[in-house]
């Protein structure tokens, strides 16, 4: 339990160094994690368990959007 | 001090109380010291003042004797002396009170000052005596039983022991002589001893009332320091934090989502500013998922757009195909589910 966690916390880490003073770029990105994924990123928290499922959907998402977890 | 906000507030309020019961405690003891001394001067000059007035009756009583004695000696008949022993009589009313009142109101030594005032009595009718029996008259003065002189052909009165001889002009000596020990001794040392003490105590009323009135204005300044003090106190705990946590609300309006308190006081305060931080974390994640949400919905939009725009050229070029249109719509029925999920989600948070 919290790999998942991990992971969405590196993902968000990565997005706003990607999209660092682009508001709105970063705003579109999240959305297009979520879109891609099927569920809010920031929804996870740390007492999630670490549903296989979720956590390839969310591996694939970040790696469609450049970003290497 | 981890104190709470309401025991600081008790404690100043108690240390005020305390600081001004004090301070009114001591100059109500000092206010209480100068009226003490006040009286103790009052009653000491109107023991000089009784002692004077006492040395003036017996001065009085004396020269009202002496004339009576004249009178004794020349006088032929009782009515010759009626004058003068009126004014003995007055003179030794107000002379015997007044030494009274020095016994009874002032403890003075009432034996002392009877027995002396009682011999120089004795001693000056019995010269008044001798006198009209120099001169060959027959008035005596003798004793009543309410102790009042009176004039008569016989003497009831005995002389001491020692004066049974005495010539007028031997009691004359003797006379003066204990009239000026009870005058200018036993009277003018009450006199003397008494201005004194009235001096030392008005003096003393002057030193209370004067501590009273600095012991006054010294508790009015420590109250005032103390009241600065609380102040300051009260506003470092409880203004101070406020402040702080005014300054961390402006911050999160402006748009600072990092403002967090560097610390929390353990106290009221510090349980309002932890609210006060707890809130605007629920706050800034409610944001955060719905910026998300608005990322999900506008990267849905574009797509849902895209679609359609596609659909639109193809019908337009007349080439229409029934598997590419359903497959568009597949696709938009897809997102448009995924968005209705993500936002079910959200709603569920």
């Amino acid at each position: 339990m919290g790999v998942l966690f991990d992971i969405a916390q590196q993902v968000n880490r990565e997005l706003a160094k990607k999209h660092d003073g682009d508001a709105i770029g970063l705003v579109l990105a999240k959305g297009e994690l979520a879109t891609r994924t099927g569920f809010l990123v920031t929804l996870i928290s740390p007492t999630d368990p670490d549903d296989p499922h979720k956590v390839h959907a969310l591996r694939e998402a970040a790696r469609d959007l450049g970003i290497a977890v | 001090m981890n104190s709470t906000v309401k025991s600081r507030i008790a404690i100043a309020m108690t240390v005020l109380v305390v600081a001004n019961a004090a301070g009114a405690a001591f100059s109500w003891w000092a206010y209480g010291e100068a009226a003490r001394h006040s009286a103790e001067a009052r009653t000491a000059s109107r023991r000089a003042a009784l002692a004077s007035a006492a040395t003036e009756r017996v001065t009085a009583w004396s020269a009202d004797t002496g004339t009576l004695a004249f009178a004794a000696r020349e006088a032929n008949r009782s009515e010759d002396i009626s004058g003068p022993y009126g004014n003995v009589l007055g003179s030794e009313l107000a002379a015997t009170g007044s030494l009274r009142r020095l016994g009874t109101e002032f403890g003075e030594d009432a034996e002392t000052l009877t027995g002396q005032w009682e011999e120089l009595q004795l001693l000056t009718y019995l010269w008044v005596n001798s006198e009209a029996v120099d001169g060959g008259t027959d008035i005596r003065l003798s004793r009543m039983s309410d102790g009042r002189i009176r004039a008569s052909a016989e003497s009831n009165l005995v002389a001491p022991q020692g004066f049974e001889d005495q010539t007028a002009s031997q009691f004359r000596a003797t006379i003066r002589q204990r009239t000026e020990s009870l005058k200018d001794g036993t009277l003018r040392l009450i006199v003397i001893s008494s201005e004194k003490s009235a001096v030392e105590a008005e003096a003393a009323a002057a030193q209370s009332l004067a501590l009273a009135r600095n012991g006054t204005i010294a508790t009015l300044l420590l109250v005032l320091l103390l009241a600065v003090a609380a102040s300051i106190w009260l506003y470092r705990s409880i203004a101070k934090p406020l402040t702080t946590a005014r300054i961390f609300a402006d911050r999160v309006a402006e748009g600072d989502w990092s403002a967090t308190f560097v610390n929390h006081r353990s106290d009221e305060i510090g349980a309002l500013t932890h609210a006060v931080e707890n809130m605007k974390d629920a706050f800034v994640r409610k944001a955060t998922i719905m910026s998300e949400m608005a990322g999900a919905v506008l990267v849905t939009s574009g797509q849902v757009d895209a679609a359609a725009k596609r659909a639109q050229q193809t019908v337009a070029a007349g080439d229409v195909s029934p598997a590419d249109f359903a497959e568009d719509l597949a696709a938009v029925s897809a997102r448009t589910e995924t968005l209705t999920g993500l936002a079910a989600q959200m709603l569920q948070d």
